[in-house]
């Protein structure tokens, strides 16, 4: 019994670090462009950037983190991706309900946020666009994410982001979660809708102090 | 009176970022710069000192170490790439604990929490807009993408394989799609499906009873089977 349970947390913490060195060398790469140019963006991306790497290298170390700060980082990564594709897209941002105090598993919508740029813009589309719609009620947290796709392309979502998402619902949240996915031609929609667990964090056994932690303490 | 800051840091860039910031801040000058304890000792020593930004990681002397022997401590807030020192941060009744690298906004909080703390009025701010964008979304009107923002429309209707959506300017769209899809595009906090063939906006509606919605201008039934959930939604609303 302990030894599977073992397994699992070992499991679980693999495949939460797989999540982690796609993004960085992907944003990295962008900023390098940026600086090469010697653009007045450079700074700006790379405090985003540093918020990114401080939240997966520390805060993701908890088993749960605030439901406040997975948004926040999400808002990050979207301006980070933003930059990368010039304005060219188009980003429809919602959130509505009450945030706070409410703890998630991180980075469960990340993958599905960077396919929905991933084929919402590489490919050839004429006004690419992309909207995240989030809302809470209660412990139910609902997260609705559309990007513009060419009709005639069919997406791939079982890469390997979204099949580890996949299995850390099934282990997190069993029977608690649901995710839908529809093509329909010119928009792709994926629906991902999560119970959060009804308690405060859980022990931070892996975790150092954190900045937020650092700044409840000091204001 | 302007607070009179001294800023220790081993590093020359993150010293010239720290002034870069306070330069941009009414309300505060800088009395020195220095790369070590030593140097700052001497600063100390000769001059009055509010404020000091103090860096932790530094070779001799620590950061801390240096301030617990301080007999008079100014305000302090730590500036460091460390996070593991923040409890001693604390302990040392630091005003703030930033974690390099520090944005201009979390520095200016720092400094809005020191003016608080010292009796300042707080600074002039830059001001940052808020970004919360309004929802929208694309549809297909004709040959068309047209951009049709969320609180503009005030209901849709389906048909065999296309929908209308009735836009608060009277206009109508008509779109090449199932109402279904246009259900799942839709935001499902701002929309809500009471009829096999009805979509209506929560904001929009002016009145409901137990077999209709009414709109401004229109008034639409609801659906048997989608009864108990509008009116669950509707008197959540």
């Amino acid at each position: 019994m302990k030894a599977e349970k073992e397994k699992v947390t070992a499991e679980l913490q693999l495949l939460k670090a797989q999540v982690h060195p796609h993004f960085l060398f992907n944003t990295l790469n962008n900023i390098y462009s940026f600086s090469l140019e010697n653009s007045p963006k450079t700074p700006g991306l790379i405090l985003k950037l540093s918020s990114l790497l401080s939240y997966m290298l520390y805060d993701c170390r908890a088993e749960e983190v605030l439901l406040e700060k997975e948004i926040e980082i999400m808002k990050n990564y979207i301006d980070l991706e933003k930059e990368r594709y010039g304005n060219k897209i188009e980003i429809s941002w919602m959130v509505a309900g009450d945030v706070k105090d409410k703890f998630i598993v991180p980075l469960l919508f990340l993958p599905f946020l960077e396919n929905a740029f991933k084929h919402g813009t590489s490919e050839q589309v004429e006004s690419p666009w992309l909207s995240v719609d989030i809302s809470i009620n209660k412990q139910i947290i609902k997260c609705k994410m559309i990007n513009s796709k060419n009709t005639y392309v069919p997406v791939n979502i079982n890469g390997i982001g979204v099949q580890n998402v996949k299995r850390r619902l099934a282990f997190l949240y069993p029977g608690k979660h649901e995710l839908k996915t529809n093509d329909e031609g010119n928009f792709f929609v994926v629906s991902l809708l999560v119970e959060l667990n009804d308690k405060k964090m859980k022990e931070h056994a892996f975790l150092p102090v954190s900045s937020s932690v650092v700044e409840n303490i000091l204001s | 009176m302007k607070l009179r800051c001294l800023l220790i840091d081993d590093e020359p860039p993150a010293l010239k970022v720290l002034a870069s910031y306070i330069s941009n801040i009414d309300g505060l000058e800088i009395v020195a710069k220095c790369k070590n304890a030593i140097e700052a000792l001497d600063v100390l020593r000769q001059k009055t000192v509010d404020v000091i930004f103090l860096d932790i990681k530094m070779p001799k002397i620590l950061g801390t170490d240096f301030l617990k022997n301080l007999s008079h401590p100014p305000k302090v807030i730590f500036v460091t790439a460390y996070r593991d020192y923040a409890v001693d941060g604390y302990e040392l009744d630091a005003v703030d604990y930033l974690v390099k690298p520090v944005s201009f906004e979390r520095f200016f909080k720092a400094i809005t929490k020191l003016n608080r703390l010292v009796g300042q009025v707080a600074p002039t701010a830059v001001v940052n807009s808020k970004d919360n964008s309004e929802g929208f979304i694309y549809l297909k009107v004709g040959r068309d993408m047209k951009k049709i923002f969320l609180n503009d429309i005030v209901y849709v209707e389906g048909w065999k394989d296309y929908v209308k959506v009735f836009l608060a300017n009277n206009k109508v769209l008509v779109v090449r799609q199932s109402i279904s899809a246009t259900e799942n595009l839709l935001s499902d906090h701002m929309f809500l499906r009471i009829h096999r063939s009805f979509m209506v906006s929560l904001d929009k509606i002016t009145g409901y009873n137990g077999v209709s919605v009414q709109l401004e201008t229109k008034e639409i039934p609801i659906g048997r089977l989608y009864k108990q959930i509008v009116m669950e939604r509707l008197q959540a609303h």
